[in-house]
């Protein structure tokens, strides 16, 4: 039984009609499959939502650490006028796990803005990647994108990819992107050992400072849930 | 595939069965890049790297081959750089000793008599690369011995319609610098009324040489501009490229550039100016196979009209690559309510001890850059046209070599010049 | 006490340490001045196990444990605390939040209780308000977008919090205005005790001012070549290095 796939196919719709806030959290541990890649979840979810009404907002928050294949990619059709679309995402890959997600952002209203904040951790034998879209149609003047991708590597047999496609029709709107993929830095783990910590703290402790952006996003006794998630999920992967 | 795409590969492939036998180089190599085509077609928009540049005006239009008897070039040699350097040029895609100026200090044949298809070309991957493997007739072959420094060399391409005949043609082009070898390359392609101008290039820089390749493609506004280079850098040695895109009415500048030794280094910027109806795509991919490699590249497009810009970059680096050092930017100005711009810029990364970085940003012109110079009393449209010009200065900054960025330069505000017009 | 004999250590098998003999007692500032290129980081990355550098012979003890047996944060526990000349960024990880999982960290190891959220900032509180800092140093990402002023003032109150017994403090003076030279010798003066020494490693004299050390020696060439009173420094500052290194020769 353990030694099978299992399929996870939910779909998640939201709508938010004129000044409505959604905040839509998750955080996702299903069964990874064991070490060598034998079984666990395939999640394969569809999420997207609509900002239907003027001011409405969506934001979508999650933390991936389970399943042997994740594809995710919830999204935001930003109709109304100056709506906001969010997308913060922790998601985290070790032994042979594979996770392909990221978000889309179709701006359609005026002045409306949207922000992606994408971090990805991978260690072992996983890969891990960023695939997202963000879309500026002719009518959304003013619109506004911050994407922001970065990837961290545990290990030199893991990988780290970012995907990012990024298509405007308006000059008045402003779309800007960055993604870095670093390592954990030897000079960082040396000082906080000088300063007492184990080097699994260590790493646990500059993990958890580079998904900050995201998990203060989250609601508090899910952050709280989220950074021990963390810390298990990368236990046995440094040195 | 679509039936545009088939059909627009059927007349290349009636070509080819006509001219096969007079085909410099191996038939089998042409056979199988012929039975590639004749399988998939021209690449659609189906497929990821074809996904923001449609080819279909291309395969609806009919092209003919080269006439063997070539009209007077004069207008547009008119329209080259006077520089003091060598020269080899082709007409319509064939070698025109005439019109060149072979330069001492490098070695020189024509593809027409060496058929050599070379080493790196990937025709089984890249279809616009079969076609060309198919019908390649021409192209220069430039070699430079160890530690030679062969200064600057012109390779350049003019096309003509000539009474309304449309013509097709496929250059083949190889440089290769030994050890310790330097070049700079300035290719520059320009021609009047509709063709097709789809070269490939490969391009061998040997340990601790050094090619700096600096290309202008300011081809007719009627034409379509298909080009495919191949770098290979060893270890210690650099590659350093600039692409200008001006012309055409279609163009894809694709550069697959791969880090193959220790230390080698990698440029590919370029920037494009567009407006009217063009479309233009700048397509790259550097593979980081050795550790210890740097790639840069910048490329900013200024697009008007309804123009439309794509940019497209990969960095692979691949396992036990490391102390890769990467970096990417793509930056975009859209001058005009219709134009439109799509970028890809992708990281693929399988060794941790490296170091890449990619950005890119969209939009018009900085509001408060704007307002500085007009409340020191400069009119808008040139404060604007100030700050467009700035953008691109900043783009061509990165050609170090003189001669050839004035070449740019010139090119730029020439095409200034006819815009306002 | 800390115990240094023979002890010699290489990079990339390149002899950087050629024999060092040192004692600092218990309650003891000691200098190490010396030139560029004269060993005096590597002392200090290999007293507190920094990867990359070999110790190819010689002992270190401090009251009596072999330190160079000990992992780094082993030796952060026994009571060794390096402040860096360039103290690294931890970008996301707050200070306050740092400073006690290593405070609590290195309790453990010496089996004595963690301090809770309140106690800790309560001390932490205190602690930056004794050193005349800003309240939102310790809210701020370590090290992160600080100057390098404030670098090195962190380093000077993660110190005053962790209340190491044993303080190597690598050329914290480089790089830093007058003010901030005295905020930083105030925070080791304000440790100076019969149950803590330090070894101040500097390049200039002046600091050496505000710190006056019990001991001072002359590192050149991965060896002490001579040791003497705060005199020494006097002289040094005077002469220069390049006599004396000739004297050595």
């Amino acid at each position: 039984m353990r030694d099978e796939n299992q399929l996870h196919a939910a779909v998640v719709e939201l709508v938010a009609m004129d000044d409505a806030q959604i905040k839509y959290s998750t955080v996702q541990n299903w069964y990874p499959g064991d070490a060598a890649g034998r079984g666990g979840i395939y999640n394969f979810v569809t999420k997207r939502g609509i900002c239907k009404g003027a001011r409405s907002k969506i934001s979508w928050t999650q933390v991936e650490t389970g399943s042997a294949i994740t594809w995710k990619y919830p999204s935001c059709v930003l109709l109304g006028e100056d709506s906001v679309g969010e997308f913060y995402s922790v998601a985290v890959t070790t032994n042979r796990q594979q996770a392909d997600t990221g978000t889309k952002m179709i701006h359609i209203g005026k002045n409306s803005r949207s922000t992606i904040v994408s971090k990805g951790i991978s260690a072992g034998r996983s890969n891990n990647t960023y695939r997202g879209l963000v879309r500026i149609l002719g009518q959304a003047g003013g619109a506004r994108n911050h994407t922001q991708c970065d990837s961290l590597l545990i290990g030199d047999q893991c990988g780290a990819h970012t995907v990012p496609y990024i298509e405007s029709r308006n000059p008045t709107a402003k779309v800007e992107h960055e993604a870095t993929t670093s390592k954990i830095g030897d000079d960082q783990l040396f000082y906080c050992r000088q300063r007492g910590l184990s080097e699994e703290d260590a790493v646990n402790l500059i993990v958890n400072g580079f998904c900050k952006e995201v998990l203060k996003e989250l609601p508090m006794e899910f952050a709280v849930e989220a950074q021990k998630l963390l810390a298990v999920s990368l236990e046995g992967s440094v040195g | 595939m679509t039936a545009a795409m088939q059909t627009g590969v059927s007349a290349f492939l009636a070509r080819f069965e006509g001219l096969r036998a007079q085909l410099p180089g191996d038939p089998a190599v042409r056979a199988a890049a012929a039975e590639l085509l004749r399988d998939a077609g021209l690449p659609g928009r189906r497929e990821e790297a074809w996904k923001y540049t449609n080819l279909r005006q291309l395969a609806e239009a009919t092209f003919h081959e080269p006439l063997t008897r070539l009209d007077d070039c004069d207008a547009l040699l008119a329209r080259l750089p006077r520089l003091d350097a060598p020269r080899l040029v082709f007409v319509d895609g064939r070698f025109r000793a005439d019109l060149s100026e072979v330069p001492d200090g490098v070695s020189f044949e024509q593809f027409a008599h060496t058929g050599d298809f070379g080493t790196l070309a990937r025709p089984e991957r890249e279809r616009m690369v079969a076609l060309n493997t198919m019908l390649a007739e021409d192209g220069a072959s430039i070699a430079v011995a160890e530690d030679v420094d062969a200064g600057l060399l012109q390779l350049i391409s003019l096309a003509s319609e000539i009474a309304g005949r449309t013509i097709a043609f496929h250059p083949r082009h190889a440089v290769r610098l030994a050890r310790g070898a330097r070049l700079t390359l300035l290719e520059i392609s320009l021609g009047t009324g509709v063709y097709l101008h789809n070269p490939v290039s490969e391009l061998h820089v040997a340990e601790d040489a050094t090619l700096v390749h600096v290309r202008l493609q300011d081809e007719s506004r009627g034409a379509f501009h298909v080009s495919t280079a191949y770098a290979e850098v060893a270890a210690g040695g650099t590659y350093d490229s600039f692409m200008l895109s001006l012309g055409a009415r279609l163009a894809r500048s694709e550069l697959h550039a791969r880090l193959a030794g220790a230390g080698a280094a990698v440029h590919m910027n370029g920037a494009q100016l567009l407006s009217g109806n063009q479309v233009a795509d700048i397509t790259t991919v550097v593979r980081h196979d050795a550790p210890g490699c740097a790639s840069r590249q910048t490329v900013k497009n200024v697009l008007a009209g309804r123009s439309r810009g794509v940019f497209q970059g990969r960095i692979e680096v691949a396992r036990g690559a490391q102390k890769t050092d990467g970096y990417q930017m793509n930056q975009a100005l859209l001058l005009s309510p219709e134009a439109e711009i799509d970028c890809k810029p992708e990281l693929e990364i399988f060794a941790d001890d490296v170091k890449c970085s990619h950005g890119a940003t969209v939009g018009e012109l900085d509001a408060d850059q704007l307002f500085y110079l007009r409340s020191r009393g400069v009119p808008e449209a040139e404060a604007r046209a100030m700050l467009v010009r700035a953008f691109l200065a900043e783009a061509l900054d990165a050609v170090a070599h003189v001669a050839a960025r004035e070449v740019l330069e010139r090119a730029v505000s020439a095409w200034w010049e006819r815009e306002a017009a | 006490m800390l115990e240094i004999s023979g002890l010699t250590a290489t990079i990339d098998g390149k002899q950087i340490l050629n024999g060092i003999d040192l004692i600092v007692p218990t309650g003891e500032v000691h200098a190490i001045m010396g030139p560029n290129g004269s060993g005096k980081s590597t002392l200090s990355y290999v007293l507190s196990g920094r990867e990359g550098y070999e110790v190819t012979g010689g002992t270190a003890q401090f009251d009596g444990k072999d330190l160079l047996a000990m992992t780094p944060e082993q030796r952060a526990a026994t009571g060794l605390f390096l402040a860096f000349q360039y103290p690294v960024e931890l970008p996301g990880v707050n200070n306050a939040n740092f400073l006690r999982v290593a405070l609590n960290a290195q309790r453990r190891a010496r089996g004595e209780s963690e301090l809770d959220a309140i106690q800790f900032l309560k001390l932490a509180r205190a602690e930056t308000k004794r050193l005349s800092m800003p309240d939102d140093m310790l809210k701020r990402n370590v090290n992160v977008g600080f100057s390098g002023g404030e670098k090195k003032r962190n380093e000077v109150l993660q110190m005053a919090i962790l209340r190491p017994r044993l303080a190597i403090l690598d050329e914290t003076d480089s790089g830093l205005d007058i003010d901030a030279l005295k905020i930083v010798a105030d925070g080791v003066n304000a440790l100076r005790g019969p149950a803590f020494s330090a070894l101040v490693i500097t390049h200039y004299q002046r600091l050496l001012d505000h710190i006056v050390p019990d001991r001072v020696h002359v590192l050149a060439g991965g060896r002490i070549i001579r040791s003497g009173g705060p005199e020494l420094a006097q002289e040094l500052e005077a002469n220069g290095y390049a006599g004396m290194v000739a004297e050595a020769a």
